[in-house]
């Protein structure tokens, strides 16, 4: 069986049918970046949906996009603070 | 500023319980349709592109499935292509093919042979979560899309309608 998935990395990447990874390996070290492009097609649905006028859409889109990611990026280093240095001295 | 008014449509929330962003083209807001579709759809195949069609899955991700489904028909239909085309039936348990077995015509499990490649592969770790993920939230989506479309508002524009045909779009439905 280890062989057999070993010899996966040989096999051609089909879309759609098989995760990206298997084409892309990359993927696996760089899978956050992906929060930039989901973020943006999050904050495009929510504005296409409850912006009900035509001004300033793709500035609100992109505002909303900035705000998702600093939020993340900001509960990311929270958690990180309370892993590495606030559960340390409660539970030493 | 007053309130603002709001109807209730049907038929474009069926519309868009078929395909996002179609209740809101019914309505006479095709751009905003249009954006809906992509924002949507968007995450939804990209959910599919990382993680492989085993990321709709009804029988190994029942809770999963329940939040993709709300996408509407494509998901039962990647669904039912998944258990049906690419999964094997190994006496009675329908699963993933193992990476050294292929399919089938009748579904179940065989040997692969020299060079051959299994139905699919099976996504795991991150990549797994991503896939299961994306269209989850392309599904959360598509239920604020459905009420948009039920309720809508009748002083809505259609989006960037400014740059194109004034006289289109929701003006006419405000207005009738």
């Amino acid at each position: 069986m280890v062989d057999a998935f070993l010899s996966l990395a040989n096999l051609p990447y089909r879309p759609f049918i098989d995760p990206l990874d298997i084409g892309l390996p990359a993927l696996r070290e760089w899978s956050y970046v992906l929060l930039i492009p989901v973020a943006f097609l999050v904050s495009l649905t929510y504005r296409a949906v409850r912006s009900h006028h035509t001004e300033r859409f793709w500035r609100s889109v992109f505002v909303m996009t900035a705000q998702i990611v600093l939020a993340i990026v900001g509960l990311t280093i929270a958690a990180q603070i309370f892993v590495q240095i606030v559960l340390p001295i409660l539970v030493p | 500023m007053p309130p603002a008014q709001t109807r209730i449509a049907p038929h474009a929330a069926v519309a868009s319980a078929l395909l996002p962003g179609l209740g809101h083209v019914v309505l006479g807001m095709p751009r905003r349709g249009v954006l809906i579709f992509l924002g949507v759809f968007g995450l939804y195949t990209g959910g599919l592109l990382i993680g492989g069609i085993d990321a709709i899955d009804r029988r190994e991700h029942p809770l999963w499935f329940f939040g993709q489904a709300l996408v509407g028909p494509t998901t039962f239909v990647v669904n039912h292509l998944n258990q049906n085309h690419f999964k094997v039936n190994d006496q009675g348990q329908v699963r993933t093919a193992n990476p050294d077995e292929g399919r089938d015509d009748d579904g179940f499990p065989r040997a692969l042979a020299e060079g051959e490649a299994p139905p699919n592969i099976k996504g795991v770790g991150r990549v797994s979560e991503l896939g299961l993920l994306l269209p989850t939230l392309a599904g959360m989506l598509a239920v604020l899309v459905f009420l948009d479309a039920l309720l809508p508002r009748v002083d809505a524009e259609d989006l960037l309608q400014s740059t194109g045909d004034k006289a289109g779009g929701a003006k006419k439905d405000a207005d009738s």
